[in-house]
């Protein structure tokens, strides 16, 4: 129904088997260094065709760097980089089939809108009524209709945005690489801009590879998330299986809220906090125990009612914060850890009030056990 | 406030009227009969103008002007704006000093500047002429082209260029079709710039000359003779000189859109 961009690649629906078996980007022992300082260590990472990637992690971890050796803006230090199985670890940005959105945009402000669209077309000496075709549907996939001969300076920050990704577009990339898309944009653009980027991802079936130190961000867009530490690839998986099972603290700190109780594992028995032991397999040490705020329940009484596979914390509430659609509820337990827990019972918000003692308790399969190293 | 601010204004045309009175009675003198530079106007003439154009030395030395002036415009922007280009890709310690060192020579006073190179040259024994001028004065113009290039650098949108190469523009493509276009009001700002202190540099001209002339050391020669209108009239023309290159220069400088 919609636009007739398309991108150099088939559509998005294969099975992880086939894309795993042909990836379109391969990146195989890339790493880079500065000198003494490690920007990025050697990692492997496989991209599938119409895949959304993240890659996401806390500012200086990476990201731009690893984006930029898959643009070609920036030689590995060492590996192999493969798009579209061709070897182009040592070609210019110019000679890759991908198109890179700048974080701040990079367009060019002595241009129109059309002329910025405009400028890798003619670049390639297409005739004339082709670049006008194709400009045109590009502007029509960035909603930019209209605004053709505006200068991009007399833009907002979020048309602006949606130029340079239609200046992308329009190149009908293999692959389209974003860098912060939308760190510029204040919360409400944001949001818009995440369901646009959505919806033209949908049209074109294209493969997105996109960085953001925000995990909304990632999670909103992302089909597939890749999560950075300090040069490292730490977590990679689906939004659902990052935010249920993340491998480690840093992962489960990061992504999302999350309650954090350190204990020991001996011989399969866990013990959090003095008071808490249950079975739980694997490894003796040192564990962190991570609870989303909105996994555990808050109940009143002196023996409230918990269910048989439950864990349960004894606690007294410290604090009451309406957010709208859930309460939250600071609790400190015994040996006066703060616990957060959400909930969006408004009978329960009625009965509660600071330094009511209450019982904070989960499901066992809703909490993670995760080793310290 | 509202007293403050005729006081204000008043004090703003007190100081333009002290800048402009001098090169008003300049103007005024070129076209009076007076053979001395003082009041009252005896009459209107235009001999002053006949008699410069006559002297032997004035076409020659305009021409000199011309070509020094124009030259050092051009090769001064030129290497000027690649040394504010190559040292904008340094790291900021080293793109700092780097400018610090091209802009030394402009610290020196024009007379050490002037036998320093006079004495430079003599010793690779060179022979003093245009060439040597044109030298000379790429020494002191080179580095406000360097700092002025490089101050627009420092606010420049790298991802712009970067965005040019990835839409398939090759370094060369890009500089002239996204960086020059950008940067192009400060470059041509420091060519003017290059060009005004050309052409009205006297000290370092006269050292690295030899036998010739420019419209300064020309005008210096009939000075020494006594002050006659006709130095009235080669200021008023190098006044206009500078006027005209200042108003090439804007119009060329004008941001579309
Ligand atoms: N040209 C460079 N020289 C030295 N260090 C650099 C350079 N570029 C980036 N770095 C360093 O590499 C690390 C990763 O940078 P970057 O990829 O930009 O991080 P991110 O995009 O995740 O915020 C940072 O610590 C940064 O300081
Ligand atoms: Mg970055």
């Amino acid at each position: 129904m919609g636009s007739r961009i398309e991108m150099g690649a088939p559509r998005a629906g294969r099975t992880a088997a086939v894309r795993a078996a042909s990836p379109l980007v391969l990146l195989a022992g890339v790493g880079k260094s500065y000198g003494a300082m490690t920007a990025v260590e050697p990692l492997d990472l496989a991209v599938g065709h119409g895949e959304f990637l993240a890659i996401l992690g806390p500012s200086g971890c990476g990201k731009t760097t690893l984006l930029k050796m898959i643009g070609g803006f920036l030689a590995p230090s060492t590996g192999t980089i493969r798009i579209g199985g061709a070897d182009v670890t040592r070609l210019g940005p110019e000679r890759r089939p991908t198109n890179m959105v700048f974080q701040g945009y990079g367009l060019f402000p002595h241009m129109t809108v059309a002329q910025n669209v405009a400028y890798g077309l003619r670049l390639q000496k297409r005739p004339a009524g082709e670049v006008a075709e194709r400009v045109a549907e590009a502007l029509r996939l960035g909603a930019l209709e209209g605004f053709d001969a505006r200068p991009v300076t007399a833009l907002s920050g979020g048309q602006q945005q949606r130029v340079a990704v239609a200046r992308a577009l329009v190149m009908r990339p293999k692959v389209l690489l974003l860098d912060e898309p939308l760190a510029a944009l204040d919360l409400k653009l944001r949001k818009a801009m995440q369901e646009e980027l959505r919806r033209i991802h949908r049209s074109i079936g294209g493969t997105f590879i996109f960085v953001t130190h925000d995990q909304e961000e990632a999670m909103g867009l992302a089909s597939r998330i890749v999560v950075m530490e300090r040069g490292c690839i730490v977590q990679d998986g689906t939004p659902e299986e990052i935010y249920a099972e993340p491998k480690t603290r840093f992962v489960s700190g990061f992504i999302g809220e999350a309650n954090m109780l350190p204990g020991r594992r001996e011989r399969g028995l866990v013990r959090v906090n003095g008071s808490l032991c249950f079975p739980d397999p694997g490894p003796d040490g040192p564990i962190t125990l991570m609870l989303r705020p909105e996994a555990a329940r808050v109940a009143t009484g002196e023996s409230p009612v918990v269910g048989i596979d439950s864990l349960a914390l004894r606690g007294q509430v410290r604090d009451i914060v309406f957010l709208g659609a859930v309460t939250r509820y600071a609790i400190a337990i015994e040996g006066g850890t703060l616990l957060h827990v959400t909930d969006s019972d408004s009978e329960l918000r009625r009965r509660l009030e600071v330094g009511v003692p209450v019982t904070v308790h989960w499901p066992q399969r809703s909490h993670r056990v995760i080793a310290e190293a | 406030m509202r007293r403050g601010g005729i006081l204000w204004h008043g004090f703003a045309g007190l100081v333009l009227l002290f800048m402009l009175t001098p090169l008003f009675i300049l103007v005024l003198f070129c076209f009076s009969r007076n053979a001395l530079l003082s009041f009252p106007i005896a009459g209107f003439t235009l001999d002053w103008f006949r008699k410069l154009f006559e002297h032997p030395q004035f076409w020659p030395s305009l021409r000199n002007s011309l070509i020094i002036t124009v030259t050092v415009g051009v090769v001064s922007t030129v290497a000027g704006t690649m040394a504010a280009l190559a040292t904008a890709r340094l790291r900021r310690a080293w793109s700092i000093s780097l400018t610090l060192l091209v802009t030394l020579p402009v610290m020196l006073p024009p007379l050490m500047l002037g036998v320093a190179l006079l004495s430079y040259f003599a010793s690779i024994g060179m022979r003093l002429g245009l060439p040597t001028v044109i030298m000379s004065h790429l020494v002191f113009t080179q580095p406000f082209v360097v700092a002025i290039v490089a101050a627009r650098m420092a606010s420049f949108d790298h991802a712009a260029v970067e965005s040019a190469r990835d839409l398939g523009a090759s370094r060369l493509r890009a500089f002239f079709n996204v960086t020059l276009p950008i940067i192009r009001p400060s470059v041509i700002g420091a060519a003017l710039i290059a060009m005004a202190l050309s052409l009205d540099d006297f000290v370092v001209t006269l050292f690295t000359i030899g036998g010739g002339s420019t419209l300064p050391i020309f005008m210096w020669g009939m000075l020494r003779k006594g002050v006659d209108p006709t130095i009235n009239v080669i200021a008023v023309l190098l006044m206009l000189l500078s006027i005209g290159i200042s108003l090439v220069g804007l119009r060329a400088t004008r941001y579309r859109g």
